[in-house]
């Protein structure tokens, strides 16, 4: 079973959310599937403070951001004018129309270099379209389903998605679901707690 | 375009960027060289009299520790708690400054997840008592008394005070692990109402005399009270808070009826009888001892005997309960991130699409990944689960 297509026909930089990261560290594959995309991937430096803040939680996402950033497999970028606009409008208000600083700086700046933004959540994905239409969103499951990531991950993409879902309970889009099912199987889907019931089964 | 930031209060985001400040113990003139302007003009961005700048509140956001949507959303609470307790002065001014802290941002975070969901938490505080001239021990039995009476509570043991304290009369209690020396703090805020926290490291026994001490001082009214190993009964207030929660736990009339019945025809105070009196009432061991030295019931010094005389151990009191002995049952929520209202609230905040994510995480001050364990374990449905019973009101 393939996934379904839901990849944008641009070809700009793709830019990470701080959950898109989280689940890329999760999988333990993370330089395998951004050296497999190819194409520029780009993180907000909000995004790295968002996830430094977590550092005094004992998470390890900062460490690996900065590990996949000093390879080059990861760019870092400050917003600009126009990114800062978004920003203000997508942090500042009332808590149902905001977003936290790391997701409102994604969108910015997917809209300033005419990147492709890596939104997981409905609510992060309903104000970027309201915000800024004309940025092209997928989530981090795409990034899983790419078939270039498909190819270079070969045999291991099920073990891959598999420590996603569990290691960062990585959230799925409801389009993906079924290939999840497929990919992961039914006997390691009954312990992905991120997934809806109907779709763990059991 | 217009900006939003020159939309809002310059009074109201200056009060808000001056709470942050305190919270982490910046100094204006630290927080001014931070963000490359005179202490000044930080000054006059705290009174309000002069517009922050975006990439001012950006700056100021990253060295406090936070984010600028944490700072500046609409129904964000910005709780000021820190500097009364910074006022009290203790001699652990870092550990309950810690916990302080930690009382400040969890009741702050509730009050923000009610006020986003639209919901008012139903207060049923017991009516003020002022600590008047005179014996300060008189009156907190005689509040103590009248205060079971208004909950309803008869004379009888109280096996469980958070409870009370949570679901009658409406405070916020956090049970939490903190330094040793600090057993509980207590503070009462007009916009969050009465906030109690609790260490969890200490037994449930103790936990339960903490909570009614701290009880004592919503009785009074105090708005910030540290309970730990310096509070001594120099203080009126303290005297009438411990002299309160020997009354609340032990009613005089029911310790010595109960006291009568289980020494029936002994001539000596034994551990059997100190360890069944201490698990009838819920409390530790010395408390209850040092309950019979104050009512007569046994000669002053019985504690001290105890404790010279190889004291009362937990075996002991293993071996006279066998299966009664009580299960520590907050050990574990206590060890979770959150408190278990808190975890169903964000939840339904998530599920409704209020608060994202990310938002969550900073509000609770926890990792994205314990977020998700959260939002996920405390519905077992999963995360887009919404097949389950609808509820009716």
């Amino acid at each position: 079973m393939t996934p379904p297509s839901s990849w944008p026909d641009v070809d700009g930089p793709l830019i990470l959310d701080a959950s898109a990261v989280i689940n890329l560290n999760g999988s333990g594959a993370a330089q395998v599937i951004l050296e497999a995309l190819e194409g520029p991937v780009v993180v907000a430096d909000d995004v790295i403070g968002e996830l430094e803040r977590g550092i005094a939680n004992g998470r390890r996402d900062a460490d690996l951001l900065h590990d996949l950033i000093a390879a080059g497999f990861v760019g870092r970028r400050a917003l600009g004018q126009v990114g800062l606009q978004i920003f203000e409008r997508l942090t500042i208000g009332s808590s149902a129309e905001t977003l936290e600083d790391g997701e409102a700086a994604s969108i910015g700046l997917a809209l300033e270099i005419g990147g492709v933004a890596v939104i997981d959540e409905t609510k992060g994905r309903r104000l970027a379209v309201l915000t800024a239409p004309a940025v092209p969103l997928v989530g981090s499951i795409d990034l899983f389903g790419h078939p270039r990531v498909r190819k270079a991950l070969g045999d291991d993409i099920a073990e891959v998605v598999f420590r996603a879902l569990q290691e960062a309970r990585m959230q799925v889009l409801a389009t993906h679901h079924d290939w999840v099912a497929s990919l992961v199987g039914p006997e390691r889907l009954k312990l992905c707690d991120s997934l809806p019931r109907s779709i763990r089964g059991g | 375009m217009t900006s939003v930031l020159d939309t809002l209060s310059p009074q109201h985001v200056g009060e808000r960027l001056r709470i942050a400040r305190e919270a982490v113990k910046l100094k204006q003139q630290q927080a001014a060289d931070a963000i490359g302007v005179a202490r000044t003009t930080l000054v006059a961005i705290e009174q309000g009299q002069r517009k922050v700048k975006l990439e001012e509140v950006r700056a100021l956001a990253q060295i406090y520790r936070t984010s600028v949507n944490a700072l500046l959303r609409q129904e964000a609470v910005h709780a000021d708690l820190l500097p009364r307790f910074r006022k009290l002065g203790r001699s652990y001014p870092e550990a309950v400054d810690r916990a302080a802290a930690l009382l400040n941002h969890l009741a702050q975070g509730e009050c923000e997840l009610e006020n986003v969901l639209g919901l008012k938490r139903t207060q049923n505080y017991p009516p003020e008592r002022m600590i008047l001239p005179g014996d300060v021990r008189i009156q907190a039995e005689q509040d103590a008394l009248e205060l079971r009476q208004w909950l309803g509570l008869g004379m009888g043991p109280i096996r469980d005070v958070v409870a009370i304290l949570e679901m009658q009369i409406g405070m916020r209690v956090y049970i939490r692990p903190l330094p040793s020396e600090v057993s509980g703090l207590f503070a009462y805020d007009e916009a969050m109402g009465a906030c109690m926290l609790i260490n969890a490291a200490h037994r449930r026994t103790r936990r339960n005399a903490t909570a009614a001490h701290e009880l004592a001082h919503l009785v009074t009214r105090q708005t910030a009270e540290v309970f730990d190993k310096t509070t001594n009964d120099d203080v009126r207030e303290e005297r009438y808070a411990h002299a309160f929660s020997r009354s609340f736990l032990m009613p005089a009339r029911t310790a010595m009826e109960q006291f009568k019945e289980l020494t029936a025809g002994a001539k000596n105070l034994t551990r059997r009888h100190v360890i069944e009196l201490a698990h009838l009432f819920g409390v530790s061991r010395e408390f209850a001892v040092r309950r019979l030295e104050e009512l007569q019931l046994v000669r002053a010094g019985a504690w001290d005997w105890f404790e010279k005389n190889g004291s009362i151990t937990d075996e002991q009191e293993r071996e006279v309960l066998g299966d009664r002995l009580p299960l520590d049952d907050d050990g574990e929520s206590a060890r979770q991130p959150t408190t278990v209202r808190l975890a169903l609230l964000a939840s339904a905040a998530w599920k409704q699409g209020l608060l994202s994510e990310g938002q969550l995480a900073e509000l609770l001050k926890i990792d994205r990944v314990e977020l998700r364990r959260l939002l996920q374990d405390g519905d077992a449905e999963g995360s887009t689960g919404n097949d389950a019973p609808e509820l009716l009101a």
